[in-house]
């Protein structure tokens, strides 16, 4: 867990929003006494077909309570992480789908995937407009259009394994591919380059003359 | 889709599904490293006297053996990439988004340019089973040598022109439907052309088209 990686105690107000979260977690916040350790199960043991299988640590980000700000600091933007798991889809192909909708609006990624000639689409379009929804409804976002996609991946699920048949009775293994998609809507207006952005002409040309400039002839006067 | 359905069934079968798939697997690849090794490369005959080779034991034999499957090289990063992401003046892998998209004026959902706007094409193909399947009720699948005519509510009520259909004909098979004429379902479109086999036939005369007037859409 990212709780492990980033244990930042005395930092807490430090870092990006999702280092603070996580920071929140990892000193044992309020969040450990949340919902999905409280309830009780005292008679009652999860049949193992009843068990809920697959990730269950993203929508936990979603009941972080932080601290209060000072007056100095910038305010926080509200955030949903929403999820879908063991969707009958490769990983591979979903990734395509999950990196398409990085740093877009909410708005824009919904348009786009409609016209997006792939499975997976289908399957990010829904969560988007689920995701919409919890922010609006249980996460204090005021229009559901001032949403943009912060954090958009997928991960491997389940592979269940089956047979199939070659040619001189041989046999081959098949593997049935489902994958989990994770996506997280920040309230605001997306930013201008969500990845850093290609130099420009004059960048690349003063990175040039400065290599030049540094390079030195070694053995010479 | 048949192949994915038994092997879930096969994994939620048994209780103890896991090893029962390892076992199944183990029945099915017995050897220790996967494959039968009685399927040697059957090579052409040497024609040549056989060359003594002194060092030549039971495992340096067993270990010339053909390996199956497997990678020759490691793939470079340029290939990895190149995969992954393609070439960008023949085939990038990656989502291009779509800025030709427009807004349909009549339905208010959005559209590829040069494209028919899906929502309105699924209103028109909806209606066009409708008729279809009225169609097929009152006629059923004997030939239809008449022309087809389809009568809405809206038709009977309003005064008759030279485009709406009269009940009276003879000549025409007239379909009847328990609703209101849609909008984008003019009687215009019902007309006859003057295109046709018969073009120096003069007493065919084609009707005037009639204005169109907009009404405000029904719910």
């Amino acid at each position: 867990m990212y709780s492990m990686i980033l244990r930042r105690f005395p930092g807490i107000g430090s870092g990006s929003l999702f280092q603070q979260s996580r920071q929140v977690l990892s000193a044992g916040g309020p969040v450990v006494a949340a919902p999905f350790r409280s309830i009780s199960t005292t008679g009652m043991v999860a049949l193992p077909y009843e068990k809920r299988l697959g990730p269950k640590g993203w929508p936990r980000y979603n009941s972080v309570v932080f601290p209060p700000q000072s007056l100095d600091e910038k305010r926080r933007p509200a955030y949903v992480c929403h999820m879908k798991t063991n969707i009958k889809y490769s990983p591979w192909k979903m990734w395509y789908v999950a990196s398409f909708i990085r740093g877009m609006s909410v708005d824009e990624a919904i348009l786009q995937l409609s016209f997006v000639n792939k499975k997976g689409a289908g399957f990010v379009k829904q969560t988007l407009l689920e995701a919409q929804e919890l922010a609006v409804q249980d996460h204090n976002v005021e229009f559901r259009s001032n949403l943009w996609v912060a954090e958009s991946f997928c991960t491997k699920g389940v592979v269940v394994k089956g047979i199939r048949r070659h040619a001189r009775k041989r046999v081959g293994l098949v593997e049935y591919f489902h994958c989990h998609y994770f996506v997280r809507l920040e309230e605001g207006v997306p930013p201008k380059h969500f990845y850093t952005p290609q130099p420009d002409g004059p960048t690349l040309l003063q990175r040039w003359i400065n290599d030049r400039r540094s390079q030195r002839v070694y053995g010479s006067f | 889709m048949k192949g994915y359905l038994t092997a879930i069934a096969l994994r939620l079968s048994a209780t103890d599904s896991i090893r029962g798939l390892k076992k199944l697997t183990e029945l099915l690849f017995p050897f220790p490293k996967g494959f039968p090794p009685g399927l040697a490369v059957a090579g052409a005959p040497s024609t040549l006297p056989p060359i003594p080779m002194p060092s030549a034991t039971m495992e340096d034999k067993k270990a010339e053996g053909f390996v199956w499957g497997v990678p020759k090289r490691r793939r470079s990063i340029e290939t990895r990439l190149t995969r992954k992401f393609g070439v960008l003046e023949w085939h990038w892998k990656l989502i291009k988004p779509k800025y030709n998209l427009l807004v349909c004026d009549t339905c208010g959902h959005h559209y590829e340019a040069k494209h028919l706007c899906r929502n309105c094409y699924e209103k028109t193909m909806e209606e066009t089973k409708l008729i279809r399947e009225s169609m097929e009720a009152k006629f059923g699948h004997s030939p239809m040598d008449k022309d087809v005519i389809v009568l809405y509510e809206s038709d009977k009520q309003s005064v008759p022109t030279d485009t709406t259909p009269s009940l009276n004909a003879s000549n025409k098979l007239i379909v009847e439907l328990p609703k209101n004429r849609p909008t984008f379902f003019s009687p215009n479109l019902l007309q006859k052309s003057t295109a046709g086999a018969n073009r120096k036939v003069k007493d065919v005369t084609a009707t005037d088209p009639v204005p169109i007037v907009h009404k405000t859409p029904s719910e």
